[in-house]
């Protein structure tokens, strides 16, 4: 990560908000291969403390790959049956690739 | 050594118990001897006995029968057979008889006629309650009587005892005197009779007192078995348990007791003992001592050995950043430690010095100066002389202070890893071996110096050899050429060029392995005599690239300047390939984090052309993808760059990328679409980012050519 931190450049800003057992993730910049790991890193830490509701904003979210998909798609597994996984503002191109891969009809998209 | 008196012990015992030991001895004798005795003297006191008193009655009965023969008159006879009558004399010789019975054992004394058939009994003696028979008395004779009779019936006859058995009187034993006339004619016989079984008796008697004695004697046998046991076979037997708890005591480390005072040999035996004890449990003392001492010196021999180890140096490979040579070296030590040694080390950025040394002897005096030897140098080669001098000064100061009189044979040599210049210099080592590139390996007969630490002053000569690429030296000890068969024959230099030449062009590690199976084949089981050490250099020469110039290089990651493995952030852009336009190509590492530089270096164009943000989003996600895989499949442990390139067509406006990698042949497009319609448990995300590529560009397509994947996307960008 050090030519990224030389650069002086966050790939993603994570901001997390928790009330009670819901919890609120605002993302800023975009979630792909680079930044996908602490994201992950940020979820576990969450899901450990006995969280049964996520949701992510992605108004300031640029775009995601396949990376940032698969950690969505893990998280939806996971919440599915006892729980609530919500997308909030999502930009046009990202439901596009959402549309596109079939995961609109996976994730609740508000 | 305890074990040993055990079991010696223990044999005893079981002889022990199989013999019964003295007190058994003792007794089975006695007894025996009691036995023997007994009979012994039994028969002879029965034998004699008998005969004395049979000749004492012998003499007895025919002393009255002589005396009656003489003193009876014969003449009387032949009147008391007629008339039947008893007159004075008639009583005075019954009146003898009589007496004679009395006073005697006699049991019949009697004197009759002999006639045809039968006895006439004219007297015959009584004990006074008128038994006997009357005059004119008619009996039979008892058997072989009359042969008796007739024996003694006659002038001078025998005198002895006749034995008769019959059912009234029992055993007799008869004394016969015949009785003469005046004309001295035998007309009576005089009888006296003894019965045997009165004898018999009498003997009897004498036998029982006989035993008595016997018995008596005996007893006092085994009485003096009790004493014996008591003097003799206790304090043995005690001696032999002392010697039993010896060993126990020993054993148990209590002290030794022993009370034997009988005052006599056995108790020297005894102090004997006491005194074998002491040495015994000194001895052991001083063993177990020994013992601990000997282990202690294995011990720090082992840990010696793996000091001296570690100071050659071991890891290969040893020199990963200067890809100029590849070299590599092993040692088998014949003892634990040896006096071989090999060394390489770095004098300066471009310099690598290259030591094969033999120390004379082996085990703690060849390592301790193999030690002082290497460090020594060391130290020359880093002061930066050359092979010649270092020889030289190395000599001297071996020389200097080296009672014990070692030495060492010495091949140095300095490469120049830019030019692949060797200079080597020998001192009295074996030669070294030599490939040419694409040539064979050969023997170099380099001028031999004197060996170093013999005498001081000693002048070495330097040679040149010239490494181009390719090129491979091969330096060993005498423990390679020396190797022998068990019949004694040696392994030898030109086997071990041969062996060389099975793979010539194979890397130093390789080699080494090649004469360890050949020297390995050749010796079998004989044991190894001497250290196998070999070093094996191979020039590769410089490598073709380059450092560009561009300030990522310069602050590339800690490896060393001339370094050319690749690290995260470097950016090294081709001289142009593309007409007229530089800078369209990169090469990066295969790392995540280079996703960033692929995508600055494309959209920074992208920019610049007034690209939309929807199509720089797109492009970015495809960076992402097809490099994020590049990066998921390759091998991690090579550092083969990628190389990204970016072309821009006219007619429509479109952007041209392809992505090129070393990794194993991988068509992402081979892969099938996944099934976007299935619900969220059954979904996998494997695919889904070459599926979203495919979704976002106008055209991709992939090739394997040259060994390089090659894939090549072109979106429209308008």
């Amino acid at each position: 990560m050090s030519c990224l931190q030389r650069k002086g450049i966050e790939m993603l800003k994570i901001t997390r908000y928790t009330e009670g057992n819901k919890v609120n993730i605002v993302l800023e910049g975009r979630l792909d291969s680079v930044s996908s790991p602490d994201l992950e890193k940020e979820l576990v830490s969450v899901m450990s403390g006995g969280i049964t509701s996520v949701t992510f904003d992605f108004a300031k979210l640029d775009y995601i790959t396949s990376a940032g998909l698969r950690i969505l798609l893990s998280l939806q597994q996971n919440l599915e049956n006892n729980g609530e996984l919500k997308l909030l503002h999502v930009n046009k191109d990202i439901m596009e690739i959402f549309e596109m891969t079939g995961f609109s009809e996976i994730l609740t998209i508000a | 050594m305890i074990e040993k008196l055990r079991a010696a012990d223990a044999l005893l015992k079981n002889k022990f118990k199989k013999q019964g030991g003295i007190k058994a001895k003792i007794i089975a004798g006695v007894s025996i001897l009691g036995l023997v005795l007994l009979l012994v003297i039994g028969l002879i006191v029965f034998f004699v006995s008998r005969n004395w008193l049979l000749n004492s009655y012998e003499l007895l009965a025919y002393s009255y029968t002589g005396t009656a023969s003489k003193l009876i008159n014969g003449d009387s006879i032949a009147g008391y057979m007629a008339s039947s009558e008893k007159d004075e004399y008639y009583n005075t010789v019954d009146a003898y008889l009589n007496g004679a019975l009395f006073e005697t054992d006699l049991v019949y004394f009697s004197v009759f006629v002999p006639l045809e058939d039968e006895l006439l009994y004219i007297w015959d003696g009584d004990k006074g309650e008128d038994l006997g028979y009357d005059l004119g008395y008619r009996e039979p004779y008892l058997r072989n009587e009359k042969e008796a009779v007739a024996e003694i019936y006659r002038q001078d006859p025998p005198e002895h005892l006749y034995h008769f058995v019959s059912e009234e009187y029992g055993n007799l034993a008869v004394a016969y005197s015949p009785i003469f006339n005046s004309d001295n004619e035998p007309v009576a016989v005089a009888e006296a009779d003894l019965s045997l079984d009165y004898i018999r008796t009498n003997l009897t008697n004498i036998m029982w007192i006989i035993t008595l004695i016997l018995i008596v004697v005996i007893g006092g046998l085994g009485i003096l078995e009790l004493i014996l046991t008591k003097t003799i076979v206790a304090p043995i037997r005690d001696l032999s348990q002392a010697s039993v708890d010896l060993v126990e005591n020993l054993k148990n480390d209590q002290p030794f007791r022993f009370d034997i005072h009988t005052g006599d040999e056995i108790e020297m035996l005894a102090n004997s003992f006491e005194h074998m004890d002491a040495e015994l449990r000194a001895y052991i003392k001083e063993n177990t001592e020994i013992t601990a001492e000997r282990e202690r010196i294995v011990t720090e021999l082992s840990l010696a050995a793996n000091i001296q180890k570690d100071m050659l140096p071991g890891k290969f490979p040893a020199f990963p950043d200067k890809t100029e040579i590849d070299i590599y070296a092993a040692m088998t030590p014949a003892r634990e430690v040896g006096g071989d040694f090999y060394d390489f080390f770095l004098i300066d950025d471009r310099h690598i010095a290259l030591v094969m040394a033999d120390v004379s002897g082996k085990g703690i005096p060849a390592a301790l100066f193999m030690m002082k030897s290497m460090i020594m140098l060391r130290n020359s080669a880093m002061s930066g002389n050359s092979p010649k001098a270092v020889l030289e000064e190395v000599n001297n100061e071996l020389c200097r202070n080296n009672q014990e009189k070692m030495f060492v044979t010495v091949w140095f040599g300095i490469l120049d890893l830019d030019s692949g210049r060797l200079i080597a210099a020998n001192g009295g080592h074996e030669y070294p071996i030599f490939r040419k590139p694409e040539g064979l390996f050969e023997l170099i007969k380099d001028k031999h110096g004197f060996v170093l630490g013999g005498i001081s002053g000693m002048r070495y000569t330097e040679y040149e050899l010239q490494m181009d690429p390719g090129a491979c030296l091969f330096v060993y000890t005498d423990g390679v050429p020396e190797a022998t068969d068990k019949d004694q024959n040696f392994f030898g230099t030109e086997r071990t060029v041969a062996a060389l030449n099975r793979q010539p062009a194979e890397t130093p590690q390789a080699l080494l392995n090649n004469i360890s199976m050949a020297v390995a084949d050749f010796v079998q089981d004989a044991p190894q005599f001497d250290d196998l050490t070999m070093m094996s250099v191979k020039y590769l020469g410089k490598p073709e690239r380059k450092p560009a110039d561009t300030e990522e290089q310069q602050n590339a990651g800690p490896a060393g300047s001339g370094s050319s493995a690749w690290q995260p952030g470097d950016v090294r852009t081709a001289e142009g390939i593309d007409a007229g336009k530089p800078e369209n190509e990169i090469q990066v590492a295969p790392v995540i984090e280079n996703i960033q530089t692929v995508t600055n270096f494309v959209i920074d164009d992208l920019k610049d052309r007034g690209c939309s943000a929807k199509i720089i989003r797109s492009i970015s996600i495809v960076i992402d993808e097809i490099f994020g895989n590049i990066v998921k499949h390759g091998k991690r442990t090579e550092n083969n760059p990628v190389t990204v390139r970016k072309e821009f067509e006219t007619g429509p406006s479109s952007l041209v990328l392809t992505f090129e990698d070393d990794n194993a042949p991988f068509d992402p497009l081979a892969r099938e679409d996944p099934n976007t319609a299935l619900p969220a448990k059954k979904r996998v995300v494997g695919g889904l980012g070459i599926f979203m590529v495919k979704k976002s560009v106008d055209d991709i397509q992939y090739e394997y050519k040259d060994g390089k994947n090659i894939l090549t996307i072109k979106k429209y960008l308008k």
